[in-house]
């Protein structure tokens, strides 16, 4: 496997990742203390990310951890 | 202040891995059941930052190998141990039953990135869009306990529930389903700990 292709599939799994830990797991009331403004910034570059992971996935996604 | 991982149903014994911070990560033992935290400085502010959420992903990861695994969401503290274990003993019975239910499961994560048009579709195409990706996922909910899904820009995004012993045979119907759908962009990873089955929003 390429660098590359490791690369990719770490970023594929980041993006399965920051959905699991920011909108999954168990919830404390009153005590998440992310700012949602930080929220965001993860965000803005997962946008990027899920543009750019179609192409690489088409050679197929074994499971990658 | 401490930082939450998990509950676990084992006690663990030590850690390879730093926390959030590069702080060392310690248990909890309490109502028969162990909490996974780490201790910062009052006002710690959970970064961010990917290194961050992999660090807290590490440990969560070393204790799903052990047994099974409550995660918290990430970011969550509490001002120490004592509110902790206050917190735990109210809800010790939802722990313990979490944790009964998730014993040899792990979840697994699916995610599709839909055919995208440019002209807004009229009623009865997005209708039959919506069932086809509907249908699309149908072959694998048959090998999984639980699953969650979820539809936003373009990409359909699904978790699934899974015995330990079917994450082979899971990923291979990943594979077959991508072979039949050439022209769909799939992608599946895991094992995670099971994040998407533990929130009480479920």
């Amino acid at each position: 496997m390429t660098t590359s292709a490791v690369a990719t599939q770490r970023d594929v799994a980041f993006v399965d990742l920051v959905d699991r830990l920011l909108n999954g797991g168990v919830v404390v009331a009153g005590d998440i203390t992310l700012a949602v403004a930080d929220i965001d910034l993860v965000y803005v570059g997962l946008r990027a990310l899920i543009s750019s992971v179609a192409s690489a996935e088409r050679e197929g996604m074994p499971l990658p951890r | 202040m401490i930082y939450l991982y998990a509950v676990t149903e084992l006690e663990p014994h030590g850690f390879r891995v730093l926390g959030v911070d590069g702080e060392p990560v310690l248990s909890l033992p309490f109502a028969g059941m162990h909490l996974v935290h780490s201790f910062h400085a009052d006002g710690f502010q959970p970064p961010t930052t990917p290194d961050a959420l992999w660090a807290h992903e590490g440990v969560v990861d070393e204790l799903l190998e052990a047994g099974p695994v409550v995660p918290f969401r990430y970011g969550t503290t509490m001002p120490g141990r004592d509110a902790a274990a206050a917190y735990l003993g109210d809800e010790a019975e939802r722990f313990r039953c979490l944790l009964a239910e998730l014993r040899g499961k792990v979840e697994l994560a699916v995610r599709v990135a839909l055919e995208r048009t440019d002209e807004a579709p009229d009623g009865k195409s997005y209708l039959r869009n919506r069932a086809r990706e509907r249908d699309l996922l149908k072959p694998l909910d048959s090998l999984a306990r639980a699953s969650a899904t979820s539809n936003s820009a373009g990409v359909m995004r699904a978790s699934y529930l899974v015995d330990r012993d079917e994450v082979d045979g899971f990923a291979t119907a990943v594979r077959e389903l991508q072979a039949r759908h050439p022209g769909l962009a799939l992608s599946c990873t895991g094992p995670w700990a099971p994040y998407s089955f533990v929130s009480a929003s479920r």
